[in-house]
């Protein structure tokens, strides 16, 4: 059995649930017009047939003879996308306490060094010239005002 | 010749000629780079039109879009890896050419057929909008949802994968198009109560993270210290002989038809196309039992149909409003931030834009022979560039790109969050392109179908009443048929 399929199936079969409640909250009809949850309840009701679908497929096909491939290129591949993702997602977090400058030197530097294995004078001229570089395009060039930490940039 | 001359009015200003020149150079370099494409480096430029002139903008969009399908044969020929994912085939020939020292006339005739598909393309666009715009004028709110109808159908069925996944991901795209405030209730919709998601979940930070973001996650998997191997260090002779043209026209005249046809279709993108079209030269072709040998030909026909298919996958959205692509669902989220809605009436109420962008390729087409003949040294040094240097900035650019839309740490959150989901998503077999193309179209679906339906008074016979209306509605239920069906039909071949 396909266990990604099955295992994923369900998840969705969760989501479309959710989607159709919320959907039957909002309203079928307003007005004599569509309601707010015309659409949740179509593509929620959707979601969840499809996804018992793929279930049932999954489950039919128990036998399959595709090669089963492992989730992770190698075995501690997991690790480089895990913390590639944990300091991506601790970014938003990042700038609004330390501003833009030092987030973006502390998420290049951190990615440099603890996943790309660079030289620790490669990590620190490459850091500093890209933090600078997207500094001056967003801020001066585009003017985006970016969020500014305790030293003002 | 007042069209012709206005918009040669429009593309020879000094920022328009800039940012064209800067779209075809960017296109070029991130088609040169293996893993990163058209998609995600327009969803990591996009915010940066969002300050300037929104037809400089989209100049530079598009010449991204056209740029990459120029560069992606550049690695496909010389370190057998596709740049960018309509020039997998283009690997066949092309490296095989270059291992017989002949890589020069293969880069020149890859870099002369894209020329040639791709002007093609962009004449045919030109003689074909405005006759559509002006059909679509006529079109109503229930034309238009069996047009989303028929859009979302085709998506489906020329998936790749799995047919039942691939709807669940037009439900799923679906329901985030419906995430914020109602607009004819008022009332809000799975915004959690983050006053952030009223007006919806933007497109940008979800293609961001899904393109952007994931296929970092996806490749850092696979992170080493070694360097690509380059075969050919330095290139010599790029212009095809007499008998490489004779050899390749045939192929360029069927790759520019084949690219185009499929270029038109929703779903039916450059990599259909350029497979299409070298599966059809293998076919046609006097000698199609040496293509896949190392034959000019086989790099001729799917460059053409990849550059020429990008020229056609405009025709959808300038005339209809609806991207067929998700190139073209950012290129839509570029007007929309600008106020511009394509459609119908873009050519009446932004001529400058429609014109100015049209003839943007024709004068782009040219800056990329000139940006990829005699600088070919120079892909070949970017192409020495580690991925581990590329990736944290590749990143970078999607959280400060997705900060500067509107300023709000919320959105930078949702690119990250969809990076995982994205990266997942790769994992599992499910593909984004799906998703982002539902959650564009599903918002024209349910606007279109509750304006009908008001019109009507909740009578769904308005559709049966509308010829137009009926009838792409009868093409999009004979798709929904027909593919399931010949799916079968294959499989039962193949068993017996």
């Amino acid at each position: 059995m396909n266990v990604r399929n099955a295992g994923s199936a369900l998840f969705f079969v969760c989501v479309g649930v959710a989607v159709l409640w919320k959907g039957l909250h909002l309203g079928l009809r307003s007005d004599q017009n569509m309601g707010p949850g015309f659409f949740p309840i179509l593509a929620g009701g959707a979601l969840t047939l499809l996804s018992l679908l793929l279930f049932a497929q999954t489950i039919r096909h128990r036998k399959s003879a595709e090669p089963r491939v492992s989730f992770w290129v190698s075995r501690n591949a997991w690790e480089k996308v895990f913390l590639t993702f944990l300091v991506t997602a601790a970014y938003p977090f990042m700038l609004n306490l330390v501003g833009f400058f030092l987030s973006t030197l502390i998420l290049l530097i951190f990615l440099f060094r603890a996943i790309s294995r660079l030289k620790w004078w490669v990590v620190w001229t490459a850091g500093v010239i890209a933090a600078m570089s997207f500094y001056f395009v967003f801020e001066i060039w585009l003017r985006a005002n970016l969020p500014r930490g305790f030293w003002g940039f | 010749m007042d069209t012709i001359l206005f918009a040669l009015s429009v593309v020879f200003r000094p920022e328009n000629l800039l940012f064209a020149f800067i779209g075809c150079l960017i296109g070029t370099l991130v088609g040169v780079l293996p893993g990163i494409g058209p998609t995600a480096a327009i969803s990591l430029l996009l915010p940066t039109t969002f300050r300037g002139d929104v037809v400089s903008g989209l100049i530079m969009l598009a010449g991204i879009f056209y740029g990459t399908q120029y560069g992606g044969s550049t690695t496909s020929i010389l370190v057998n890896i596709p740049g960018e994912a309509a020039s997998v085939v283009t690997c066949i020939d092309g490296y095989k050419l270059a291992l017989k020292g002949r890589a020069g006339p293969a880069l020149g005739m890859a870099a002369f057929a894209s020329y040639i598909a791709g002007t093609f393309s962009v004449v045919l666009l030109t003689l074909v909008a405005p006759p559509l715009a002006e059909m679509a004028l006529h079109f109503g709110s229930p034309e238009f949802t069996a047009m989303a109808v028929l859009g979302l159908t085709l998506l489906i069925s020329l998936s790749s994968g799995s047919m039942v996944k691939a709807f669940m991901m037009a439900a799923v795209g679906v329901i985030l198009g419906v995430v914020g405030v109602d607009p004819t209730t008022g009332a809000p919709r799975f915004t959690f109560g983050f006053y952030e998601l009223e007006d919806g979940v933007g497109l940008a930070p979800v293609a961001m993270g899904l393109f952007g973001i994931a296929e970092v996650l996806a490749n850092v998997e696979k992170i080493t210290q070694e360097q690509r191997s380059i075969v050919i260090e330095k290139v010599k002779g790029l212009l095809p002989n007499l008998q490489d043209w004779k050899d390749s026209a045939v192929a360029i005249a069927q790759g520019s038809v084949v690219g185009f046809l499929i270029g038109l279709v929703p779903g039916g993108n450059t990599i259909i196309a350029s497979i299409s079209s070298y599966a059809l030269q293998k076919r046609i072709s006097k000698r199609g039992d040496k293509v896949g040998t190392g034959m000019i030909e086989g790099v001729a026909a799917p460059e053409a149909a990849n550059n020429s298919a990008t020229g056609a996958a405009f025709i959808p959205l300038l005339t209809f409003g609806i991207p067929t692509t998700p190139v073209m669902a950012l290129l839509l989220a570029g007007c929309m931030v600008h106020g511009v809605i394509p459609g119908p009436l873009l050519i009446k109420e932004q001529p400058s834009l429609f014109w100015g962008l049209i003839f943007s390729m024709y004068v782009g087409n040219i800056m990329l022979l000139v940006l990829n003949l005699p600088l070919i040294g120079l892909w070949v040094k970017v192409l020495r560039i580690p991925y581990g240097i590329l990736f944290p900035l590749i990143i970078l650019f999607c959280l400060v790109g997705s900060y500067t839309l509107n300023n709000s740490l919320v959105e930078v959150g949702l690119t990250a969050f969809f990076g995982l989901v994205g990266f997942f998503m790769r994992k599992f077999e499910y593909e984004p392109a799906l998703l982002i193309l539902a959650l564009v179209m599903g918002p024209i679906l349910e606007e279109s179908l509750r304006r009908s339906l008001t019109l009507s008074g909740g009578n769904l016979e308005i559709f049966f009443h509308r010829p137009i209306a009926m009838s792409i509605l009868l093409i999009s239920l004979l798709f929904l048929i027909s593919f399931p069906v010949t799916r079968m039909i294959r499989k039962r071949k193949a068993e017996a």
